[in-house]
Order: structure tokens, then sequence, then C-alpha cells
């Protein structure tokens, strides 16, 4: 775009497009941790055997809350990709329409779903309820991989002429099972976290079943992570060459990041075999930081013959980015405080 | 343009956001004014002590929890889903401008679901005060997001100085911020107090199930005078043009603007009724009712804003069809080799309709369905062809600027009128056949060029009177025709005679009874203002009767004549007798003859759908005249289609002056509204625009396939078409709505401002002119009488008054009208059209056997008994 042109109003971006690909990244990388003890939490309570439903019923009592927290955080991650990719976004979202706009149907659903779990746990019939919602959850989770997908395969988008009505799936792409796969496992791994860090105090204080639920959870992490490695290997062959070639030395930034995100997963590994489940959770939060930095660069290498968030006009004003940290300081103390008053309240009987 | 377009049909027309946004509104605004309900009502049952209240409390807490976070959150993230695959840039727009107030709504949702998730699951664990600290928070937030979202919302209908500042306060805090603000919470409050009946209805015990339903009831009636003065307030700080179209001019919306105070004024009354001690079923109904209404109020206030912002999406910026002004100029250039997504880029035969449907999806799906609830497509379309769609797709946007302009050039524009036309409406293109015409015979009176002592010229001075032929419903002209006649008593020095001398006319057989087969007779009282012997014309004249001398000849005006033979069938040239007798001893004079051509050839079909009257070839029908007078009462808040059906049409001179016509009734009119026909052209000139010749006979009878064929004089035959003297209708409706304006008639302004002249560069240039009395001036072309250069033209050189009209001039002797040799306007010698040689060239037939005007050929004879020599006697360059 040549600099004497006027830039139609609208279409410059509030402040270097960097600040933006900061708050993305941290705040996808958030929303996929949430998203991933959501789904994984209610797989697993869906898959709990026998005489662990206690884990079922602790799980479904907190399985809406992920949610409603999943929801909030894929919010700023959508936000900051439409400024920097919306038009790749849109287009995919356009071509794959019927699906797209299901999305929140689907969550909703589900979201509605474990509602009614969350009082019928422990009932006969229950696991019906939670088989439904993690069905429309992995709905969800494959709507939004095929969108993720064909937003940056503009050669794929010629479909379109064929097929306009909004039905385009992208399927055939080679990344698209193994990419699926990558989440699902990094589900039941974070949901197995996600049940054990949420026993560990009761555990450490002799409470057997809070024991029994950390043994549980660790085990499913453990598990879930090794088959991660697996499939995180066929994600990467699946590559197309020279985006995977960048990762494997090709490109310094990207192979650094690549390598560190493995040790990182290895450490949280080898500590989830090691029971420390503190550390494997600060770890596992960590990798998957870095998982989502790899997968920006994926999506940056892809598009690089076409185009490059750089090249977005800026037209920044500070004022709103100060209300923008204002706000975030205010609600945030805001969510602080009411956590706390929570935590350190007496339970009166219900809890 | 720029993205690709989702293909809907049923589902199109924005059905998917209407649907979703409506439904969010109300749970969103409920959950703002819900989250005060539920902290005053926790005071209430926590003062008053009531463990009923609190457990109420407590558990319309966790259907409010429900609702808002599993319905009004998701549907919140499912309007963005929608708009970003319906209007992709526009999305893009607000996303990228408001980038930091779209993440500022998200921390203060973010810590609204931290202080619901609390203060619900904490409804037992914390402390009274706490807990209330913590609802309180809730609303806080919930109203911060409110407050954040309302002014993205604001700046979609009023951007403000944004355009020109580009700076994020001036688009956030934009001039319908503060109303809109107010609005929305009191629809929150509202709400709050209609769900809160629903919820308080389940206290099973009485005391604390009245006490919260007054509260409920005090909430929702409250708000209604609230909702109604900040609803004034919101429309008193709109743009001019945008706040007149909301309370005034839109017909669309007419029913939706009385909707809101009458829910308001229902919900108000519901509410004070559930106070009252009726038993609980009634009650439960009333509530449930309440809740519906509710709903309609959000329905109706945003289906208003948003019409109120059409045809934009963000006002000035971005059309609701996702395109930008910037991106689409020129206008009338082709815009599928400019659409990224478009699968045909060029217009082939073979193509055309799929060419059509890619024009459809681009610009027209977005606010018409096809077959659907939104604005389905076929309800405005399915009455007309693809000619009529062309012209409507012409005219968009120009006048009624709901619609953005269509975009495209002109064989895009036919392409989508077809598809819609046979694509959508399955309307098969019919070919235009011409109509058979069997040329007509004249029985011509005898003349004895040695013998004969006197000659009569006769000639009608209109060239043919056109009336629609639909007075059942609206007249534009009374029937009649007007009749000149010059006696000239023959002589080397002929002279003209009119002392003592009688001129009759007489009607052929067949034409004696017109009001046999128009309707004018019997509505002549609604009409013309009294009541009319049948056969007998607004001015009192019959098929029959006497033309009245004057200055040297015999004229009769208004003489009543329709192309309605008695018969049947269609002739529009019926031919009159002309004779001269001696008043005295009764002796025949002379005698001739004359056409006095009628026509009901009025195209309005085409546009406003219907069919021919009568023969499938003239005359407006019913179901036309209907559909043109409902538009008419739609645009201008008339009635005249009531009128209509009730048996009492009127003239359209009832309103629009018409001074000036020749063969029209004493039309004053209204002095205020614009001429009738500075009115007709101006406003349709808009929708027939680029075209050329062939404008004229959508309306006027001169197709020369029609059956009237009423252009039919030598310049026709030359190749020179009506624009060459009258302009094409942008510089026709120009010259007359230049006269109107110039008059201080408001509505010229409107009218003017689409039009762009064509024969000169600006509308400054464009010579104002009268209706009927300042017309194109012969010798603007013909200077000093000659033959005119080949590219001649007499646009915009007017006649200065009515003297000046070819009709109403003489020659330089001032005894012979110049229509008397040269014949009628339209129909000048040698005239030809289908229906043959004589019938259009009586007089030069009659006198010398052929036709021209009359003595040409150096024929002088014909009156002067004798060859003639030199000069020019009765204007220059005669001889030539």
């Amino acid at each position: 775009m040549s600099p004497a042109m006027p830039v139609p109003p609208g279409s410059a971006i509030a402040a270097p497009w960097g600040v933006f690909e900061l708050l993305l990244l941290v705040a996808f990388a958030a929303h996929l941790l949430a998203m991933n003890a959501a789904l994984g939490g209610t797989l697993l309570a869906l898959f709990t055997p026998g005489p662990d439903r206690g884990a079922a019923g602790f799980l479904a009592r907190r399985l809406p809350t992920s949610v409603a927290v999943t929801v909030n955080l894929g919010v700023p991650p959508l936000l900051f990709a439409s400024v920097l990719y919306g038009q790749y976004l849109y287009t995919a979202a356009i071509l794959s329409a019927v699906a797209w706009l299901s999305l929140f149907m689907v969550v909703m659903l589900a979201y509605a779903l474990l509602y009614v779990f969350q009082s019928r746990a422990l009932q006969a019939g229950s696991g019906l309820i939670a088989a439904v919602a993690a069905m429309l959850l992995l709905a969800a989770s494959l709507i939004l991989v095929n969108v993720s997908t064909l937003s940056v395969r503009p050669d794929v988008w010629k479909a379109y002429f064929g097929q306009p009505g909004g039905t385009i799936l992208n399927v055939g792409d080679p990344t698209f099972v193994p990419r699926w796969l990558h989440f699902v496992a990094a589900s039941l791994a974070v949901g197995g976290l996600f049940l054990a860090l949420a026993g560990r105090k009761a555990a450490a204080a002799g409470d057997a079943a809070a024991a029994a639920r950390l043994r549980l959870g660790l085990g499913w992490f453990t598990w879930a992570t090794a088959a991660q490695m697996l499939v995180g290997l066929w994600f990467l062959a699946s590559l197309p060459r020279d985006v995977m070639d960048l990762f494997l030395g090709g490109d310094r930034l990207a192979a650094t990041v690549f390598f560190l995100a493995l040790i990182l997963a290895g450490a949280a590994l080898y500590m989830g075999f090691r029971r420390a489940v503190g550390v494997a959770s600060a770890l596992t939060a960590a990798t998957v930081l870095s998982m989502v930095v790899v997968r920006d660069l994926v999506r940056r290498a892809y598009l690089a013959p076409h185009f490059s968030p750089e090249s977005l006009p800026v037209a920044a004003q500070v004022g709103p980015l100060l209300m923008f940290l204002a706000s975030v300081a205010f609600s945030g103390a805001a969510i602080v405080w009411v956590v706390r008053v929570y935590n350190t309240a007496r339970p009166a009987g219900r809890g | 343009m720029e993205y690709p377009v989702w293909q809907l049909s049923t589902f199109g027309g924005g059905f998917w956001i209407v649907l979703i946004a409506v439904l969010h509104v109300y749970v969103a605004h409920f959950a703002v004014g819900g989250g005060f309900f539920l902290v005053m009502a926790e005071v209430r049952a926590r003062k008053s002590g009531s463990p009923a209240m609190l457990d109420y409390v407590h558990r319309h807490a966790r259907f409010f929890l429900l609702l808002t976070m599993v319905f009004g959150g998701l549907s919140g993230v499912g309007i963005w889903l929608t708009i970003s695959v319906l209007s992709p840039q526009a999305t893009l727009m607000l996303v990228r401008t408001f980038a930091w107030g779209w993440a500022t709504e998200w921390a203060f949702f973010a810590a609204e679901i931290g202080a619901l998730l609390v203060y619900y699951y904490g409804f037992d664990r914390l402390d009274a005060r706490t807990h209330l600290r913590v609802g309180a928070l809730y609303a806080l937030f919930a109203f911060l997001s409110l407050f954040t979202v309302n002014g993205i919302i604001g700046f979609m209908l009023t951007p403000g100085q944004w355009p020109a500042t580009l700076d994020f306060w001036d688009g956030f805090f934009n001039p319908t911020f503060w109303p809109s603000l107010a609005l929305r919470t009191a629809l929150g409050f509202m709400l709050a107090g209609l769900f809160g009946f629903a919820t308080a209805l389940g206290i099973a015990e009485a005391a604390a199930r009245e006490i919260m339903l007054r509260m409920a009831g005090r909430w929702a009636v409250a708000m209604v005078p609230a909702l109604l003065a900040s609803g004034w307030w919101y429309a008193g700080v709109l743009p001019e043009a945008t706040r007149d179209f909301v309370l005034r001019r839109s017909a669309e919306i007419a029913g939706y603007r009385l909707a809101y105070p009458l829910l308001l004024a229902a919900i108000a009354a519901g509410a004070l009724a559930l106070a009252a001690r009726l038993p609980l079923p009634v009650r439960r109904v009333l509530a449930m009712v309440l809740l519906m209404l509710g709903l309609g109020v959000v329905g109706v206030f945003e289906t208003i804003r948003e019409a109120a912002r059409k045809p934009w999406l963000v006002y000035g910026q971005i059309w609701a069809t996702d395109i930008r002004p910037g991106q689409a100029a020129p206008r009338d250039a082709a815009i599928l080799p400019r659409a990224k997504w478009a699968g045909i880029k060029t217009i082939t035969p073979e193509n055309r309709l799929a060419a059509g449907r890619e024009l459809y999806a681009l610009q027209c799906l977005g606010c018409h369905s096809v077959g659907g609830p939104i604005r389905d497509i076929r309800r405005f379309t399915s009455r007309i062809g693809a000619e009529g769609v062309a012209a409507y797709l012409t005219g968009q946007g120009k006048l009624f600027t709901q619609m953005p302009p269509f975009l495209g050039s002109p064989a895009e524009r036919d392409a989508l009128a077809a598809y819609i036309a046979a694509g959508i409406n399955g309307r098969a293109a019919t070919p235009a056949r011409p109509v058979a015409i069997e040329p007509a015979t004249v029985e011509l009176p005898a003349f004895e060029a040695d013998g004969a002592g006197h000659l009569l010229l006769a000639v009608n001075t209109l060239g043919v009177a056109a009336m629609a032929g639909c007075d059942g419903s609206f007249t534009l002209a009374a029937p009649g025709n007007t009749l000149k006649a010059v006696l000239i008593r023959r002589d080397v020095m002929p002279e003209v005679v009119t002392r003592d001398v009688e001129v009759r006319y007489a009607a052929p057989e067949g034409f004696k009874h017109p009001s046999a087969r128009l309707e004018f007779w019997k509505y002549a009282k609604s009409l013309v203002g009294r009541e009319l012997p049948p056969d007998v014309s607004a001015t009192g004249l019959g098929p029959d009767g006497l033309l009245t001398p004057g200055d040297k000849l015999f004229a009769a005006a208004g003489i009543p004549v329709t192309p309605y033979p008695d018969t049947g069938g269609v002739n529009p040239y019926p031919v009159f007798t002309v004779t001269a007798r001696d008043a005295k001893t009764g002796e025949t004079l002379a005698a001739t003859k004359a056409v006095l051509p009628a026509a009901t050839e009025m195209g309005c079909a085409s546009c406003h759908g219907g069919t021919w009257q009568v023969d499938g070839a003239t005359g407006v029908s019913g179901e036309t005249a209907r559909g043109i007078l409902a538009v008419h009462d739609r645009r201008n808040a008339t009635d005249l289609e009531s009128r209509a059906r009730a048996g009492s049409p009127v003239a359209c001179q009832s309103c629009h002056p018409d001074a000036g016509s020749p063969s029209g009734i004493e039309a004053r009119g209204r002095p205020d509204l614009l001429h009738l026909s500075a009115a007709v052209h101006g406003f349709h000139a808009g929708y027939l625009a680029g075209s050329g010749e062939e404008a004229c006979s959508r309306c006027h009878p001169t197709s020369p396939t029609g059956v009237t064929q009423a252009q039919r004089d030598n310049h026709s035959a030359a190749g020179i078409g009506c624009p060459r003297c009258h302009g094409v209708i942008e510089d026709h409706a120009l010259s007359l709505l230049a006269h109107e304006k110039a008059a201080g008639k408001k509505a010229a302004d409107w009218l003017m401002g689409p039009l762009a002249p064509k024969a000169v560069p600006a509308v400054a240039q464009i010579r104002p002119r009268a209706a009927w009395t300042q017309e194109p001036d012969c010798l603007a072309c013909h200077k000093d009488f000659t033959r005119p250069d080949a590219d001649a033209t007499a646009f915009n050189a007017w006649t200065r008054d009515a003297a000046g009209l070819f009709r109403n001039r003489k020659e330089e002797t001032g005894n012979i009208p110049c229509v008397a040799c040269h014949g009628s306007p339209h129909a000048t010698y040698v005239a030809i059209n289908d229906y043959g040689l004589d019938i259009n060239n009586i007089a030069p037939m009659q006198y010398m056997g052929a036709p021209g005007p009359l003595a040409s050929g150096r024929r002088c004879d014909v009156c002067h008994t004798v060859g003639m020599e030199g000069g020019d006697v009765h204007h220059p360059n005669m001889e030539k």
C-alpha cells in the first residue's frame, strides 16, 4: 500500500501490530487452558470408571463455570485475531458459514446440558447428558479447527465457486486430523491436570477421595501427554514441507521456540510421573503458551506469500489503550476480590 | 466485493442477524437491569427478614444466571459470528476502529461473570453485607459493559465527527451516545420488572409474592415514561434527514413507529393489572404476555434504529451491502470484474441469468431474502417484468435513500433485472411484438382546383390527445382535442373568411358515443367537479358541433374523442369531417377532413404492474392504475387509492397545477405543489436515466411498434428523435424543474438532486421553461426558416411564451396558421406511420394529390388559383 494514498477510514489498526500479537498469544493460551479443562473435564467425567464416580461428581460441579470461563476467554483471541488476520479468518468463516454459525449454538447447548449434568452427575442416565455435552464440545472444536486451517489456505478457497452455500469443510487438509487430535489429547491431559490440581490440597491433608482423584487425574495427564508427543510429531510431519522446515532449523526463532516447547512438554511429563502436580501444571501452562507461539508462527508462515500483519496501516491512539489497561486492572481486582471472599467464606451446609 | 457472499435464499435478507440480535438484546438488557433488580430485591428481603423473599431472590438468581450466562453470553458471541459472515468488511471496520473498546467491554464482562458466579454460588456462604457488595459489583460491571457496547452501536448510526478526525473518542461519544444509553438502561430496568413478574409468581407465600410483584410492577411501569422520553430524545439528536425519515417519510416503518408507544402503553396497563389480585393462572398468562410485549419493544426499537440507518451499516462509510462508496466508484462502471468473488466477470447471452444471480448475491441478498420472511424480493417485484425491475434499479437510492444505489453497468443492471424477473419470479421474457395495423383508407372530399371558390384547411393542434384511459382510478387528461380551421376564398389575392360563415365538425360513425367505452363520464362529477351529460366534454362540446369564429380562423377546444370506436377495437385516428357553409343560404362552401387523434397508450404497466387494458395494446388497466395510486399514497401520504375504490377518483390536476395544457380542464390545483408535468417527468427521470428516445415511448404514445405511433412527422422520418428537440428525460425534467425551483417550490430541489444534465455541462445552464407554453422553438434549428445543420438541436431554446408556439403562430401576413399548411405538431408533412400516407396527410392529398406542406412544389395555385412569383411573402426562404 502506497504510504501516500489515504487509507479508507476504519482500516487502520489502533496500535502497532506487535501489541495485538502479544495480547492475542497470551489470551489464546489462557483460552486454550480453560477450554482444555472444560472439554477434558467433560470427557473425563464421561469416561471415569465405576467406583470413581466421585470424580465425575467433583468435575460436574465445576464444568459449567469452566465453560463460562472458556467462552469469556475466547473473546479476546477472536477480537485480536480479527484485528490482525480478519480478512483471512472471516473469508474462511463465510466459506464454512453453516458450521461457523453453529458454533455458538453448539456451545450454548453443551453449556446448558452441563448445568443439567451439574445437579445430576451421580444419578442414573447422567452419562447420556455428559456424552451429548461432550459430543457438542467436540463438534465445537472441529468447527474451530476447520476455520483455523481454512483461514490459512487461500488456495483452497476457490472451492467457493462450486459450493457457495457456506458448507465448505477443510477435512481434506493433511493437518486437519492431527491438529484436531492434538487438541483432544491436550484436553484430556489438561482435564486430568485440572482434576488433580483441584484435589491437591485436600489429598495432602489426607482426604482419600481427593487422593484418588489426584491419582486418576495424573494418570490421564501422563498418558494423554505421552500420546500427545506422537500426535504432535504427526502434526509436524503433516505441515507443508517449507513450513515444517522452519521449525527444524530453517528459521532460528521458529526452531528455538519449538524446541523450547518440546523441552517444556517433556519436563511437564516428567513432573507428572513424579506426581509434582503444581510444577507439572506450571510447566504445562508454559508449554501451552510456547505452543501457541509455534501455532502463530505456523499461521504466519502459511500466509507469508500473501500477507503479513506488519503491512496493516497503524493509527495508534494511546488513550483507548490506557482505558483498556485500566479496565483490565479494575476488572481484575474485582475478580480477585470476589474469588477471595468466596474462598475465605465458611461454607454453610450446602457447598 | 472483497469477500465471498454466503449464498442463502429463504434465510437471506439478514434473517440470522435479526433473530440472533433481537433475542440477544432482549436477554442482555435484562442482564443489566436484572442485576440491579436482584440486589434491590435482596436488600428488601433482608430488611424485611422474610425467608420466603430471600429464597425467592436465590431462585431468581439461579434463573438469572442460567438465562444471562447461557443464552445471553453465547448469543452475544453469536452476533459477532453472524456479522462476520454477513458483513465482514463492516465488522472489521468496527473491530479495528474500536479494538480497545471491545477489549474493554470484554474486561467488564469478565468481572460481570466472576461477580455473578460468586453471587449465585456464594448465596449461602457469604455474609449479607459481602454478598450484597458482590451483587452490586455485578450490576456495576453489567452497566459498564452496556456503556461500552452502546458507544460502538451508536457510532454505526451517528459516527459524528469521527469520519473527519478518526479519533476514537469522537466515534465513541457520538451524537446518539447519551440518549441511547438512557433508552437501553431504561429498557433493561423494564425487562427486569417483566422477568421479575414471571419468577415472583412462583413464590408460594402470598405476602412475599405480592410484595415482589409490586416491586416488579413499579420497575416496569416507571420505565415506560423513561422509554418514551429517551426515545424522543434519541430521535431529536438524529441528523435532520434521518430524523425526518424516521418520524415522517418512511412508509416502511410507519407501523413500528406507532407500535413503540402502543406496546409501552400495553406494558404499563398489563403491569398495573398484574398488581391486582387476580387468580394465579390468569396472572401467569398475563406475565407471559408481558414478556412477549417486552420482546416486542426490543424488536420494534431495533427495527426502527436499523431502518434509520439504512442504507448504511456505518453511516456514510459502508452500505448495508458491505460495500464502501469509495470501492464502488464510478457507480455505472461494471462491478463484476471488480468483485473478487464473482464467478462471472463478463456477461454473455448464455451466462446472463447466472450473472444476474451473482449480482443479486452481491447487492441484494443482504437485505432481501428469496422466499423467506425478511423482505422477500418476490413480494416487491413479482408484479413486473425485467423492464420494470431495470427501471427501478436505475432509480434506486436516488430519491428514496433507504436503499443504496445500484452499482454496475447498464448490461449488468439488465442482467440482474432479467434474473429477478425470470430466475426468481418465473416471468418469462415476452418478446415485444409490433401491433398489427391495417393502413387506413380515407375518402377524400372532392376538390376542383379550377373551379372551387373556397378552400377549407382544418387541423388538430396537438398531434395527439393523450389520455391514460383509467378514469375510474384517476385522470391525467380529460378527453378533448382541439381543432383549428381557416376558410380561404380562393383568388389571385386570397382572403381569409370568417363572417357569415358557419363551420361545423362532425365525428365519423362509431365515434359519436365516446362515453360508451371511456369511463370518464361515469366519474365526471368526481374528476372535474360537475356532472357532464354523456359524450359532452368539460368545455361543453360534443362529437359533432360548431367551430367558433375567432381571429381569422375558427376553433373548437375540447372536442371529446377517444381511440375506441363503438364497434370495438382501437383506432387512434378518427377522421372528422369539417364543413363550411354560407350562414345565410346554407350552401356548402368547402369541406375537408381532419384527424383528431386520441390515444390511451401509456405504458405504466411495465413498472407499475398489470397489463394493457384494451386489445393488449393500449389503455392503463385498473390494476395498473391502483398500483400507481398505491405508490403515490405511500410516498406522499395521500389516500388516492381508497378514494378510487370508493368510487371517487381524482384528476391529478386537483392537486398538481397544470396551467397551459391546451386540452385539459381548467387546472389550478394547489399552487405550492409542482406543476403536473414537472412532477411526473421530474419523478420518473431518475428511473429512466441514461435512455434516449425509448424512454419517451414508455409513457407517450410514440412507440414505433405500438398501436398509436403518434410521432409520425417528417423529423421522425429523417431519424430525428424526441431528444433532439425536447432533450433526454433528465434534461427534459430539469428544464421543467428549474422553472419550478425559480417559482420557489420546495419539491423541485429534491427531484433535481439526483439528475445529471446530459446536453449541457451543469444544471445551471439548463434554461427553465414553463410546461405547455415554452417549448422548443422551431426557429432555433430552422434559422431563418432554412434547413438546419445535421446535428442541430432545439433543446434549451424555448419559445418565450405560448404565442411563440408552432401551434399558435401564423405566417408573416398574419392570415394563415403555420399548422394549416405544415400539419399538426408531431405530424408535420410528410407524415407517415403504419396507418399509411393518406390519413396522415389529408389536406395535401386532398388539395394537391401529393403529400407535403400545402403549396410545396410551387403549388401556390392551391390558394392563389395561379402560380406566384418571387418573394418570401408568407415566410423567408419559403421557396426552397
